[in-house]
Protein backbone atom coordinates (compact mmCIF):
# COMPACT_ATOMS: atom_id res chain seq x y z
CA UNK A 1 0.00 0.00 0.00
CA UNK A 2 0.89 3.37 -0.75
CA UNK A 3 1.68 6.24 2.35
CA UNK A 4 3.13 9.58 1.94
CA UNK A 5 5.80 10.30 4.93
CA UNK A 6 6.56 14.15 6.00
CA UNK A 7 9.70 15.00 7.80
CA UNK A 8 9.60 18.32 9.71
CA UNK A 9 12.88 19.95 11.51
CA UNK A 10 16.28 18.38 12.34
CA UNK A 11 14.39 15.54 10.67
CA UNK A 12 14.51 17.00 7.25
CA UNK A 13 18.37 17.17 7.58
CA UNK A 14 18.69 13.70 8.13
CA UNK A 15 16.37 12.28 5.62
CA UNK A 16 17.57 15.44 2.76
CA UNK A 17 14.09 15.69 1.79
CA UNK A 18 10.62 17.02 3.57
CA UNK A 19 8.24 14.20 2.00
CA UNK A 20 8.73 11.05 0.31
CA UNK A 21 6.13 8.20 -1.00
CA UNK A 22 6.23 4.82 0.29
CA UNK A 23 5.22 1.52 -0.75
CA UNK A 24 5.10 -0.82 2.50
CA UNK A 25 3.22 -3.71 3.66
CA UNK A 26 -0.99 -3.79 4.54
CA UNK A 27 -1.84 -2.71 8.08
CA UNK A 28 1.48 -1.78 9.41
CA UNK A 29 1.96 -0.50 13.43
CA UNK A 30 3.64 2.42 14.02
CA UNK A 31 5.74 0.35 16.01
CA UNK A 32 6.74 -1.50 12.73
CA UNK A 33 6.79 1.39 10.94
CA UNK A 34 9.67 3.08 13.75
CA UNK A 35 11.48 0.00 12.81
CA UNK A 36 11.19 0.29 9.21
CA UNK A 37 11.99 4.12 9.44
CA UNK A 38 15.52 3.55 11.10
CA UNK A 39 16.52 0.65 9.17
CA UNK A 40 16.09 3.20 6.29
CA UNK A 41 17.62 6.05 8.14
CA UNK A 42 19.35 4.43 10.63
CA UNK A 43 20.70 7.89 11.83
CA UNK A 44 16.94 8.33 13.31
CA UNK A 45 17.82 6.00 15.90
CA UNK A 46 19.54 8.69 17.74
CA UNK A 47 16.66 11.47 17.07
CA UNK A 48 13.91 12.55 19.38
CA UNK A 49 10.87 12.35 17.27
CA UNK A 50 6.66 11.91 17.48
CA UNK A 51 4.76 10.02 15.03
CA UNK A 52 1.54 11.47 13.52
CA UNK A 53 -0.80 9.23 11.61
CA UNK A 54 -3.37 11.24 9.43
CA UNK A 55 -3.01 14.48 11.60
CA UNK A 56 -3.37 12.66 14.62
CA UNK A 57 -0.31 12.30 17.09
CA UNK A 58 0.65 9.88 19.48
CA UNK A 59 -1.39 6.68 19.33
CA UNK A 60 1.16 3.64 19.57
CA UNK A 61 -1.63 1.09 19.01
CA UNK A 62 -2.70 2.92 16.05
CA UNK A 63 -2.82 0.57 12.48
CA UNK A 64 -1.35 2.20 9.41
CA UNK A 65 -4.09 2.21 6.56
CA UNK A 66 -3.43 2.98 2.75
CA UNK A 67 -3.08 6.45 1.69
CA UNK A 68 -1.58 7.73 5.12
CA UNK A 69 -0.12 10.15 5.48
CA UNK A 70 2.70 9.88 8.29
CA UNK A 71 4.15 13.26 10.18
CA UNK A 72 7.85 12.73 11.63
CA UNK A 73 8.15 15.56 14.07
CA UNK A 74 11.22 16.47 16.29
CA UNK A 75 10.87 19.36 19.13
CA UNK A 76 11.94 22.68 18.23
CA UNK A 77 14.00 24.50 21.05
CA UNK A 78 14.47 28.09 19.35
CA UNK A 79 12.90 31.17 20.44
CA UNK B 1 -13.13 53.31 30.19
CA UNK B 2 -12.01 57.05 29.27
CA UNK B 3 -12.23 58.97 26.56
CA UNK B 4 -8.16 58.64 25.69
CA UNK B 5 -9.17 54.85 25.93
CA UNK B 6 -11.77 54.50 23.62
CA UNK B 7 -9.98 56.79 20.96
CA UNK B 8 -7.18 54.22 21.49
CA UNK B 9 -9.11 51.01 21.30
CA UNK B 10 -11.42 51.96 18.65
CA UNK B 11 -10.92 49.37 15.98
CA UNK B 12 -11.86 46.97 19.10
CA UNK B 13 -14.66 48.38 20.20
CA UNK B 14 -16.25 48.93 16.74
CA UNK B 15 -15.06 45.18 16.15
CA UNK B 16 -17.54 42.11 16.25
CA UNK B 17 -16.57 39.56 18.54
CA UNK B 18 -14.25 42.24 20.98
CA UNK B 19 -16.35 45.50 21.64
CA UNK B 20 -16.51 47.07 24.67
CA UNK B 21 -16.98 44.09 26.79
CA UNK B 22 -13.95 42.59 25.32
CA UNK B 23 -11.83 45.40 25.30
CA UNK B 24 -12.84 45.36 29.53
CA UNK B 25 -11.57 42.23 29.11
CA UNK B 26 -8.15 42.97 27.82
CA UNK B 27 -7.39 45.78 30.09
CA UNK B 28 -8.23 43.44 33.34
CA UNK B 29 -6.23 40.73 31.66
CA UNK B 30 -2.55 39.76 33.09
CA UNK B 31 -0.01 37.88 30.86
CA UNK B 32 3.25 36.72 31.59
CA UNK B 33 5.95 36.30 29.04
CA UNK B 34 8.91 34.38 29.48
CA UNK B 35 11.89 35.44 27.19
CA UNK B 36 11.98 38.83 25.50
CA UNK B 37 14.17 37.90 22.19
CA UNK B 38 12.54 37.01 19.07
CA UNK B 39 9.02 35.66 19.98
CA UNK B 40 8.81 37.74 22.79
CA UNK B 41 9.58 41.30 20.95
CA UNK B 42 6.29 40.63 18.70
CA UNK B 43 4.23 39.06 21.53
CA UNK B 44 4.76 41.73 23.71
CA UNK B 45 4.59 44.36 21.35
CA UNK B 46 0.61 43.06 19.88
CA UNK B 47 -0.19 42.15 23.47
CA UNK B 48 1.01 45.90 24.54
CA UNK B 49 -1.00 47.80 21.70
CA UNK B 50 -4.21 45.56 22.28
CA UNK B 51 -4.11 47.02 25.58
CA UNK B 52 -3.31 44.11 28.05
CA UNK B 53 -3.72 45.61 31.47
CA UNK B 54 -0.97 43.92 32.95
CA UNK B 55 2.24 42.65 31.23
CA UNK B 56 5.11 40.69 32.95
CA UNK B 57 8.50 40.35 30.96
CA UNK B 58 10.93 37.86 32.58
CA UNK B 59 14.43 38.18 31.02
CA UNK B 60 17.62 37.68 32.76
CA UNK B 61 19.53 38.44 29.51
CA UNK B 62 21.36 41.74 27.88
CA UNK B 63 20.82 43.18 24.02
CA UNK B 64 23.52 41.90 21.83
CA UNK B 65 24.33 43.47 18.45
CA UNK B 66 23.40 39.98 16.59
CA UNK B 67 19.95 39.89 18.69
CA UNK B 68 19.11 43.28 16.60
CA UNK B 69 18.55 40.84 12.99
CA UNK B 70 15.10 39.70 14.82
CA UNK B 71 14.51 41.41 17.77
CA UNK B 72 12.87 44.16 16.62
CA UNK B 73 11.61 45.88 20.02
CA UNK B 74 15.06 47.01 20.96
CA UNK B 75 17.28 50.00 18.81
CA UNK B 76 20.87 49.88 18.58
CA UNK B 77 21.28 52.04 21.71
CA UNK B 78 20.13 49.00 23.87
CA UNK B 79 23.10 46.91 23.44
CA UNK B 80 24.20 45.53 26.93
CA UNK B 81 21.09 46.84 28.72
CA UNK B 82 18.88 44.07 29.87
CA UNK B 83 15.92 42.73 27.74
CA UNK B 84 13.14 42.92 30.26
CA UNK B 85 14.14 46.60 31.32
CA UNK B 86 14.50 47.69 27.97
CA UNK B 87 11.53 46.25 26.20
CA UNK B 88 9.21 47.19 28.72
CA UNK B 89 10.73 50.76 28.80
CA UNK B 90 10.27 51.02 24.49
CA UNK B 91 6.30 49.25 25.34
CA UNK B 92 5.37 51.97 28.19
CA UNK B 93 6.07 54.45 25.27
CA UNK B 94 3.56 52.73 22.96
CA UNK B 95 0.74 52.25 25.43
CA UNK B 96 0.99 54.41 28.48
CA UNK B 97 -2.54 52.85 29.86
CA UNK B 98 -0.52 49.16 30.44
CA UNK B 99 1.20 48.31 33.30
CA UNK B 100 4.66 46.39 33.19
CA UNK B 101 6.79 44.35 35.63
CA UNK B 102 10.36 44.08 34.17
CA UNK B 103 11.68 41.23 36.09
CA UNK B 104 15.34 40.84 35.49
CA UNK B 105 15.78 37.12 36.88
CA UNK B 106 16.23 33.75 35.33
CA UNK B 107 12.79 32.07 35.42
CA UNK B 108 13.88 29.38 38.03
CA UNK B 109 11.86 26.58 40.18
CA UNK B 110 12.44 28.89 42.92
CA UNK B 111 10.50 31.50 41.26
CA UNK B 112 8.46 30.12 38.77
CA UNK B 113 4.99 29.36 40.97
CA UNK B 114 4.81 32.45 43.15
CA UNK B 115 5.38 34.40 39.23
CA UNK B 116 2.83 32.31 37.48
CA UNK B 117 0.19 32.65 40.33
CA UNK B 118 0.39 36.62 39.82
CA UNK B 119 -0.74 35.83 36.21
CA UNK B 120 -3.81 34.76 34.08
CA UNK B 121 -1.99 33.25 30.89
CA UNK B 122 1.65 32.04 30.76
CA UNK B 123 3.38 32.69 27.25
CA UNK B 124 6.55 30.80 26.58
CA UNK B 125 9.14 32.55 24.11
CA UNK B 126 12.18 31.15 25.63
CA UNK B 127 15.14 29.09 23.88
CA UNK B 128 16.25 26.16 25.81
CA UNK B 129 14.38 22.68 26.43
CA UNK B 130 15.27 22.63 30.09
CA UNK B 131 13.34 26.41 30.37
CA UNK B 132 10.39 24.86 28.04
CA UNK B 133 9.78 21.67 30.78
CA UNK B 134 9.89 23.97 33.88
CA UNK B 135 7.60 26.57 32.29
CA UNK B 136 5.06 23.65 31.51
CA UNK B 137 5.50 21.94 35.13
CA UNK B 138 5.00 25.52 36.66
CA UNK B 139 1.87 26.29 34.53
CA UNK B 140 0.29 22.34 34.93
CA UNK B 141 0.60 22.65 39.10
CA UNK B 142 -0.54 26.24 39.04
CA UNK B 143 -3.31 25.39 36.56
CA UNK B 144 -2.71 28.66 34.27
CA UNK B 145 -3.03 28.02 30.36
CA UNK B 146 0.00 28.12 28.43
CA UNK B 147 0.63 29.64 25.21
CA UNK B 148 3.84 27.52 23.51
CA UNK B 149 5.82 28.71 20.61
CA UNK B 150 9.33 27.13 19.17
CA UNK B 151 11.37 27.99 16.04
CA UNK B 152 13.66 25.73 13.91
CA UNK B 153 15.57 27.03 11.05
CA UNK B 154 12.77 28.03 8.47
CA UNK B 155 9.88 26.30 10.82
CA UNK B 156 7.69 27.04 14.08
CA UNK B 157 5.03 24.88 16.22
CA UNK B 158 2.68 26.97 17.95
CA UNK B 159 0.43 25.42 20.28
CA UNK B 160 -1.67 26.33 23.94
CA UNK B 161 -1.82 23.86 26.71
CA UNK B 162 -3.33 23.12 30.20
CA UNK B 163 -6.12 24.88 29.10
CA UNK B 164 -9.24 23.36 30.15
CA UNK B 165 -8.98 20.03 29.54
CA UNK B 166 -6.51 20.05 27.25
CA UNK B 167 -2.84 18.70 26.89
CA UNK B 168 0.55 19.82 28.03
CA UNK B 169 3.68 19.69 26.68
CA UNK B 170 4.89 16.63 27.95
CA UNK B 171 1.75 15.12 26.71
CA UNK B 172 3.22 15.94 23.32
CA UNK B 173 7.12 15.05 24.00
CA UNK B 174 7.57 13.51 27.80
CA UNK B 175 11.13 13.83 27.33
CA UNK B 176 13.55 16.11 26.73
CA UNK B 177 16.22 15.26 23.39
CA UNK B 178 19.68 14.30 24.31
CA UNK B 179 21.88 17.37 24.72
CA UNK B 180 23.23 19.30 21.64
CA UNK B 181 20.57 17.29 19.57
CA UNK B 182 18.78 19.96 18.65
CA UNK B 183 20.35 23.21 18.02
CA UNK B 184 18.84 26.68 18.77
CA UNK B 185 19.31 29.79 16.75
CA UNK B 186 22.62 30.73 17.92
CA UNK B 187 24.20 27.68 16.65
CA UNK B 188 22.38 27.42 13.41
CA UNK B 189 20.92 30.65 13.02
CA UNK B 190 16.85 31.49 12.18
CA UNK B 191 15.52 33.39 9.21
CA UNK B 192 14.75 36.57 11.13
CA UNK B 193 10.61 36.99 10.24
CA UNK B 194 10.21 33.48 11.38
CA UNK B 195 9.75 34.58 15.34
CA UNK B 196 8.08 37.50 14.22
CA UNK B 197 5.04 35.06 12.32
CA UNK B 198 5.35 32.71 15.31
CA UNK B 199 5.48 35.08 17.97
CA UNK B 200 2.51 36.85 16.44
CA UNK B 201 0.55 33.53 16.10
CA UNK B 202 1.06 33.08 20.07
CA UNK B 203 -0.09 36.77 20.62
CA UNK B 204 -3.29 35.89 18.95
CA UNK B 205 -3.73 32.99 20.91
CA UNK B 206 -3.20 34.87 24.15
CA UNK B 207 -5.85 37.38 22.97
CA UNK B 208 -8.41 34.53 22.22
CA UNK B 209 -7.90 33.02 25.17
CA UNK B 210 -8.63 36.61 27.30
CA UNK B 211 -11.91 37.54 24.98
CA UNK B 212 -13.16 33.57 24.87
CA UNK B 213 -13.57 34.05 21.04
CA UNK B 214 -12.81 31.36 18.26
CA UNK B 215 -11.02 28.03 18.39
CA UNK B 216 -7.60 28.44 20.56
CA UNK B 217 -5.22 25.78 19.64
CA UNK B 218 -5.75 23.77 22.41
CA UNK B 219 -4.95 20.05 21.70
CA UNK B 220 -3.21 21.06 18.27
CA UNK B 221 -0.31 21.86 17.11
CA UNK B 222 0.43 24.12 14.57
CA UNK B 223 3.63 23.71 12.42
CA UNK B 224 4.45 26.56 10.09
CA UNK B 225 7.05 26.68 7.44
CA UNK B 226 8.25 29.91 5.86
CA UNK B 227 9.92 28.73 2.94
CA UNK B 228 6.96 27.17 1.85
CA UNK B 229 4.32 29.10 3.28
CA UNK B 230 2.28 25.92 4.36
CA UNK B 231 0.78 25.31 7.49
CA UNK B 232 -0.06 21.67 9.28
CA UNK B 233 -1.99 20.96 12.36
CA UNK B 234 -1.79 18.08 14.04
CA UNK B 235 -4.02 16.75 16.97
CA UNK B 236 -2.51 16.39 19.83
CA UNK B 237 -4.26 14.40 22.65
CA UNK B 238 -4.46 14.86 26.69
CA UNK B 239 -2.43 12.17 28.56
CA UNK B 240 -4.34 11.88 32.22
CA UNK B 241 -0.70 9.95 33.58
CA UNK B 242 1.67 12.46 31.92
CA UNK B 243 -0.20 15.44 33.91
CA UNK B 244 -1.14 13.61 36.89
CA UNK B 245 2.18 13.28 37.16
CA UNK B 246 3.64 16.44 37.17
CA UNK B 247 0.84 17.55 39.48
CA UNK B 248 1.22 14.86 42.24
CA UNK B 249 5.36 15.44 42.47
CA UNK B 250 4.84 19.05 43.22
CA UNK B 251 6.27 19.09 46.16
CA UNK B 252 9.52 18.01 44.25
CA UNK B 253 9.40 20.94 41.95
CA UNK B 254 11.37 23.16 43.92
CA UNK B 255 14.31 20.80 43.77
CA UNK B 256 13.60 18.52 40.31
CA UNK B 257 16.91 19.63 38.18
CA UNK B 258 15.19 20.75 34.81
CA UNK B 259 19.32 21.05 33.46
CA UNK B 260 20.08 17.64 34.62
CA UNK B 261 16.64 16.65 33.32
CA UNK B 262 17.72 17.81 30.03
CA UNK B 263 21.05 16.71 29.90
CA UNK B 264 22.80 19.78 30.57
CA UNK B 265 25.54 19.90 33.02
CA UNK B 266 26.59 17.01 32.54
CA UNK B 267 30.19 15.43 31.09
CA UNK B 268 29.71 15.93 27.50
CA UNK B 269 27.92 19.77 26.60
CA UNK B 270 29.41 19.75 23.55
CA UNK B 271 31.01 18.16 20.88
CA UNK B 272 34.58 18.53 21.79
CA UNK B 273 35.95 16.63 24.92
CA UNK B 274 37.94 18.31 27.33
CA UNK B 275 40.95 16.08 28.10
CA UNK B 276 40.41 16.65 31.31
CA UNK B 277 37.07 14.45 31.07
CA UNK B 278 38.36 11.88 28.63
CA UNK B 279 39.57 9.57 31.54
CA UNK B 280 36.12 9.38 33.07
CA UNK B 281 34.94 8.26 29.58
CA UNK B 282 37.03 5.26 28.99
CA UNK B 283 35.59 1.76 30.09
CA UNK B 284 32.36 3.82 30.68
CA UNK B 285 29.65 1.56 28.70
CA UNK B 286 27.61 4.65 27.54
CA UNK B 287 30.73 5.56 24.93
CA UNK B 288 32.07 3.95 22.20
CA UNK B 289 35.77 5.35 22.37
CA UNK B 290 37.13 5.12 18.33
CA UNK B 291 40.47 5.60 17.90
CA UNK B 292 41.28 6.62 14.15
CA UNK B 293 44.90 6.44 14.40
CA UNK B 294 46.81 3.82 11.96
CA UNK B 295 47.61 0.90 14.03
CA UNK B 296 51.47 1.87 14.23
CA UNK B 297 50.74 5.05 16.06
CA UNK B 298 51.76 5.37 19.86
CA UNK B 299 50.99 5.25 22.38
CA UNK B 300 48.19 2.53 22.49
CA UNK B 301 45.11 3.71 23.80
CA UNK B 302 43.82 0.88 26.15
CA UNK B 303 40.42 0.58 27.44
CA UNK B 304 37.19 -1.46 27.29
CA UNK B 305 35.45 0.47 25.14
CA UNK B 306 38.60 1.23 22.85
CA UNK B 307 37.93 0.30 19.02
CA UNK B 308 41.08 1.23 16.42
CA UNK B 309 39.58 2.12 13.12
CA UNK B 310 41.88 3.92 10.96
CA UNK B 311 39.86 5.69 8.64
CA UNK B 312 39.70 2.97 5.99
CA UNK B 313 38.52 0.56 8.48
CA UNK B 314 35.90 2.82 9.46
CA UNK B 315 34.41 3.37 6.67
CA UNK B 316 33.34 -0.36 5.95
CA UNK B 317 31.12 -0.11 9.66
CA UNK B 318 29.71 3.34 8.80
CA UNK B 319 26.00 1.38 9.69
CA UNK B 320 27.29 0.02 12.63
CA UNK B 321 28.33 3.31 13.76
CA UNK B 322 25.41 5.26 13.22
CA UNK B 323 23.48 2.97 15.56
CA UNK B 324 25.54 3.11 18.43
CA UNK B 325 24.32 6.14 20.82
CA UNK B 326 27.31 7.94 21.34
CA UNK B 327 31.18 7.87 19.72
CA UNK B 328 34.06 9.51 20.89
CA UNK B 329 36.29 9.96 18.41
CA UNK B 330 40.22 10.25 18.87
CA UNK B 331 43.60 10.71 17.12
CA UNK B 332 47.58 11.58 17.60
CA UNK B 333 46.87 15.91 18.20
CA UNK B 334 42.58 16.31 17.46
CA UNK B 335 43.71 17.48 13.79
CA UNK B 336 42.52 13.98 11.63
CA UNK B 337 39.50 13.05 14.74
CA UNK B 338 37.95 16.87 13.98
CA UNK B 339 37.97 16.70 9.56
CA UNK B 340 37.01 12.80 10.15
CA UNK B 341 33.72 13.88 12.07
CA UNK B 342 33.27 16.75 9.88
CA UNK B 343 33.35 14.34 7.09
CA UNK B 344 30.83 11.12 8.45
CA UNK B 345 28.05 14.24 9.91
CA UNK B 346 28.17 15.44 6.48
CA UNK B 347 28.19 12.66 4.47
CA UNK B 348 26.33 9.82 6.09
CA UNK B 349 24.19 12.32 8.52
CA UNK B 350 25.88 10.83 11.55
CA UNK B 351 24.80 12.39 14.81
CA UNK B 352 26.59 10.77 17.70
CA UNK B 353 30.06 12.29 17.33
CA UNK B 354 32.11 13.71 19.76
CA UNK B 355 36.10 14.10 19.65
CA UNK B 356 38.72 14.50 22.13
CA UNK B 357 40.41 18.20 21.63
CA UNK B 358 43.90 18.77 21.05
CA UNK B 359 43.99 14.39 20.68
CA UNK B 360 46.30 11.48 23.21
CA UNK B 361 48.93 14.18 22.71
CA UNK B 362 46.46 16.89 24.65
CA UNK B 363 46.01 13.26 27.58
CA UNK B 364 50.17 12.78 27.79
CA UNK B 365 50.44 16.57 28.96
CA UNK B 366 48.18 16.29 31.70
CA UNK B 367 50.22 13.73 33.55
Amino acid sequence: MKVTVRYFGKIQEVTDLSEEHWDIAESLTIDAFRAYLIEKYPALKNETYQLAVNQELLDLNKTILAMAEIAVLPPFSGG
Amino acid sequence: MNSEAKIRYNRHLILDGVGLAGQERLMAARVLVIGAGGLGCPILSYLTAAGVGRIGIVDFDEVDKSNLQRQVLFRTEDIGKNKASAASKHLQALNPLVTFDAIEERLSNQNALDLFEQYDIIIDGTDNFSTRYLINDAAVITFRPLVYGSIYKFQGQVSVFNYKQGPSYRCLFPEPPKPGQIKNCSEIGVIGVLPGIIGTQQANEAIKLILGIGEPLSGKLLIYDALNASSTVLKVDRNEATIKKVIDQKADFLTFDYDRFCGMNTKIESDQIDPQDFSDLLNDGDHLIVDVRELWEVPELIGDNVLQLPIDELKAKIETLQTVKKIVLVCQSGVRSKQIKEFLETTYKMNNLFELAGGINALKDLT
